[in-house]
């Protein structure tokens, strides 16, 4: 029974919920812009629409193209076994947290592949951001994870992102959240990172990298994408979260992710994005952030 | 066993040597001694042959013929063989094709030469027999460094390579003297047991250690001879220095290690911070290379980085008495020693091929080769992502056991350690992915951006075949992690000085996660070929082929691609302060602009920077006082008069 509960859960985890999460956040940056905003479920009947269409393949490019999407929402997934969302999750052992932060790494590694397997400047433009970025988010993120790992004095998910019984004060949880907040922000190509809604080549960071996907390939990369923002908010929402009384645990992982959904689309609407320039800034301060919420801890 | 694999390798040598007038023969000579030492080496690393233990008088003073192999040897017998073997079966079609090297004498008993000394390096129980098989080696890798000496380059880069190498052996004397010193004998089981503990002698011992084999393995900043030798020598050269030369000075430390017992807790320190050094200097300075070899050269030196954490995490865990730590720690880096041999030798000889075809090492040349070199393209990725540390390859097993160490210094007085190499170790990781992905991408992808490009080939089966077997090594380590990681383990358990059975209970939980890693990657693979078959039912009869999207910009040609250095540009310019990049640029001019440029030089921090310049203002300085002393009499004699002056308060 445990068993099937897990994976009904892993399931709308892996399917829906990641487009309820899109569709929240563009609901609250709809409703501060004034706007009714689209459905919220609006993510998931493109990603329907997508693939039922045909695709376009251009000459330049080999089977590499056609391997990022499919290795880059497979990797999400194996990540996404990982995840404690409302109990334990499907898979746990001593050193899970790094294989979760690398199997993005290797998502990263095919997309960036796969988009410079088409030989456009655009593409290559914004496959350069993309690693320049991570390698410095990823610090972030992993120093991050050996703070948390040190409190919990265990390297699994499962152990580091138990709910707290109280709402956390200690500094370093402060500095914990709000490093992974800013790798969230950044490794999702959320504001002030990159714009989502962007619909210049020049400014784009993850969006450009995708310009010659299309059909099945492009629902496949947009699918993998909401499950990566739901990802990471899961772990936040762990972090920040104490069990609500009279919601249990599924019911404060819905209550957080949520919250979790309007704090994105308040940064959104009220934020511009950050020159290119200063985003490596913004990054090393997540990365010093996480640094010195692992020093507190090492006292 | 042992003595089968050394005197083939030897006769196929001496063989090969005899009958260099006719390539033909020789070439069959040498593949033969190769092919039949390697294979009884490898029976006996890998533990079928039974104990194969050799032990015979020398007529050399304190000198014995002891080989032997324990945990430790085996693991390194068995990488320096599967390279040595794949490198020199590629190595004859690469002479071949090379028309340099094509009627060379002496590549083949060279390379087979390397291959013995590398053999006895690794499993000599005696000092004297240990120096020997060094120098043998030294000597046999500067030789093939020089095989295309008509090159300036290549005459500066074994020049470096003859002073730097010296240096490690002189420091490697050093230290077996004062060993011998100490205890007596030559012998390392001798050494281990006789050997007085505490004092200053292991801190001593470590440093000279530090300086003889750090210089060997190319630990920053004593790594100056890497980026030179690696891009001069032969491409299967290159790949044996690479993959299994520079570890055998991990070897050394380890094997010193096992001798001395205990380390003292500031060499954990030291290894940890050298380790972190050249882990991400090594990977910065390879962002902002154009040269392939050069670029490999630099993953080089970071990869020895991280082995040096793991080291360092080891050394740790001996001098606090935490077994497992120490256990986990050298098992890391001792698998991430025989994964980087895996993975860096077949990248050199990829290398080497795209560089005959290219008929250049620049990267900026190649484009579209993954569709015109399907096999080697395909080879070279593999060892790409295996390098970037990306799950499933094998490069992850080991960075993860390597963060496993880390994780697992958790008492107070250890966790500032684990948490600089957790720091250290994440850098590293983004920015080796940067880095391959802008070659990879350079080289492999998109359109071809010179002539030679358009026209490149496959090499035959005979250059293929060791590179497939190679990067098969690197796909089954990551999906079926756990007799490497056990082979690893036997080794950590020499080196801690435990019993096997205590290292694999410590290493249990750790073997266990990477069975799990492994099972994972697995399902990321079959998941990806679940989702490719579905796509292709989904879009069968509506795909269709068209030129790249160029955003409405109609210039969409091979030269308006993005190339290697922009893409570096955004992290070259982050770490600036660091790499001080050299640029050389013509802006147009003009109403009419005609001719614009602009390069990137980016010299070695260490040997441009520091050695060089203050090698030549030494010279100056002295020759500006040789020529006053030689002018008059009067300055000779006061300065004789000044040291005889000196020579006496100095004795008072």
């Amino acid at each position: 029974m445990e068993t099937l509960t897990a994976a009904a859960a892993f399931a709308a985890m892996a399917l829906v919920v990641p487009h309820v999460l899109l569709g929240l956040v563009n609901k609250t940056k709809a409703a501060v812009g004034g706007r009714r905003g689209p459905p919220v479920l609006q993510t998931l009947y493109d990603v329907r629409k997508l693939l039922g269409k045909g695709a376009v393949y251009s000459t330049t490019t080999t089977w590499m193209f056609r391997l990022g999407p499919v290795v880059g929402l497979a990797a999400t997934l194996a990540a996404a076994t990982l995840v404690p969302l409302g109990a334990v999750p499907l898979v746990a052992f001593e050193g899970d947290a790094i294989l979760f932060a690398y199997l993005f790494a290797l998502a990263r590694f095919v997309t960036v592949t796969a988009a410079l397997d088409t030989g456009s400047s655009f593409e290559g433009m914004g496959s350069s951001r993309e690693v320049a970025f991570s390698s410095l988010a990823e610090p972030a993120l992993i120093l991050t994870f050996a703070s948390l790992a040190h409190q919990a004095g265990s390297l699994s998910l499962g152990g580091m992102f138990s709910p707290p019984t109280g709402v956390h004060s200690a500094a370093s949880t402060v500095l914990a959240v709000g490093s992974l907040f800013i790798v969230l922000l950044a490794e999702n190509s959320r504001l002030p990172v990159d714009d989502p809604n962007t619909h210049l080549e020049l400014t784009m960071v993850h969006e450009v990298m995708v310009l010659d996907h299309g059909g099945p390939d492009l629902a496949f990369i947009l699918h993998g994408a909401a499950l990566k923002l739901t990802l990471m908010a899961v772990l936040l929402v762990r972090l920040v979260m104490p069990v609500v009384p009279g919601l249990g645990a599924w019911g404060t992982a819905a209550l957080g992710l949520c919250g979790a959904a309007v704090a994105i689309g308040l940064v959104e609407s009220t934020m511009a994005r950050l020159r290119l320039v200063h985003v490596p800034q913004l990054l090393v301060a997540s990365v010093c952030a996480a640094a010195f919420g692992l020093l507190l801890n090492l006292r | 066993m042992l003595t089968v694999c050394v005197s083939a390798l030897l006769a196929g040598a001496a063989a090969s040597a005899l009958l260099g007038r006719r390539p033909a023969a020789a070439a069959a000579a040498s593949l033969s001694g190769l092919a039949l030492g390697c294979a009884a080496g490898l029976a006996a690393a890998l533990g079928f042959a039974g104990p194969s233990a050799v032990d015979a008088a020398w007529p050399l003073p304190m000198g014995r013929l002891a080989l032997s192999l324990d945990g430790l040897s085996s693991l390194f017998l068995f990488a320096v063989l599967a390279v040595c073997l794949a490198a020199g079966v590629y190595g004859e079609g690469y002479l071949r094709r090379s028309p340099g090297l094509a009627g060379s004498r002496s590549v083949r008993p060279l390379f087979l030469t390397l291959t013995a000394a590398l053999a006895v390096v690794v499993c000599a129980g005696n000092a004297i027999l240990f120096l020997f098989a060094w120098e043998v080696m030294a000597l046999a890798s500067f030789f093939l460094i020089m095989a295309e000496d008509e090159h300036a380059a290549t005459r500066r880069a074994g020049l470096l390579y003859m002073v730097c190498t010296h240096t490690a052996t002189l420091a490697l004397f050093l230290l077996f003297a004062l060993l011998a010193r100490s205890t007596g004998t030559l012998d390392f089981a001798g050494i281990r047991a006789a050997l007085p503990s505490g004092g200053r002698l292991p801190s001593a011992a470590l440093a000279l250690g530090f300086i003889g084999f750090g210089m060997k393995a190319g630990l920053a900043p004593l790594h100056i001879w890497l980026q030179e030798a690696h891009p001069a020598a032969p491409s299967h050269v290159s790949a044996v220095l690479s993959g299994v030369v520079i570890k055998v000075g991990i070897y050394g430390f380890m094997r010193l290690v096992w001798m001395l017992g205990a380390v003292p807790e500031s060499w954990a320190w030291a290894f940890i911070l050298a380790g972190a050094v050249s882990g991400v200097g090594g990977v910065l300075f390879a962002l902002a290379q154009h040269d392939l070899k050069r670029l490999l050269a630099y993953h080089s030196v970071e990869n020895i980085g991280i082995i040096a954490l793991g080291l360092g995490l080891g050394c740790l865990g001996l001098s606090h008495r935490r077994v497992d730590l120490a256990v986990v720690g050298f098992s890391g880096a001792a698998l991430h020693t025989l994964n980087h041999a895996l993975f860096k030798s077949l990248l050199f000889l990829g290398s080497g091929v795209f560089a005959q075809e290219l008929g250049t090492r620049d990267i900026e040349a190649g484009g579209g080769l993954l569709k015109r070199m399907p096999w080697t393209s395909a080879f070279s990725l593999v060892a790409a992502a295996a390098i970037s540390g990306v799950p499933p390859f094998n490069g992850f097993i080991s960075e993860w056991l390597v963060y496993m160490a880390a994780a697992s210094a958790r008492a107070p007085g250890e966790v500032g350690f684990g948490a600089a190499a957790v720091g250290a170790l994440a850098l590293i990781g983004g920015l080796a992915l940067a880095c391959f992905t802008k070659a990879y991408g350079a080289l492999c992808l998109g359109q071809p951006r010179t002539e030679a490009a358009r026209g490149a080939r496959d090499p035959g089966p005979a250059m293929l075949v060791p590179m497939g077997a190679l990067a098969a090594a690197c796909v089954l380590i990551g999906l079926w992690p756990g007799p490497a990681v056990a082979l690893a383990g036997r080794a950590a358990a020499v080196v801690c000085g435990v019993s096997p059975e205590a290292a694999a209970r410590a290493l249990a939980a750790p073997a266990a996660g990477a069975a799990l890693i492994g099972r994972l990657g697995a399902g990321v693979l079959a998941l990806a070929a679940l989702l490719a078959l579905w796509r292709s039912r989904l879009v069968v009869g509506r795909a269709a082929a068209g030129p790249t999207w160029g955003c409405g910009f109609p210039l969409t040609g091979a030269g308006a691609q993005y190339t290697a250095s922009s893409f570096a540009q955004p992290l070259a310019r982050a770490f600036a302060p660091v790499l001080a990049t050299q640029a050389h640029a013509a802006a147009p001019a003009g109403y009419w602009p005609r001719a614009a440029s602009y390069a990137t030089h980016t010299p070695d921090r260490v040997l441009d920077g520091m050695l060089l310049p203050a090698g030549a203002g030494a010279s100056f300085s002295l020759t500006w006082v040789k020529a006053r002393l030689h002018s008059r009499l009067q300055y000779y004699m006061l300065l004789v008069s000044l040291c005889l002056l000196s020579l006496l308060f100095w004795k008072l």
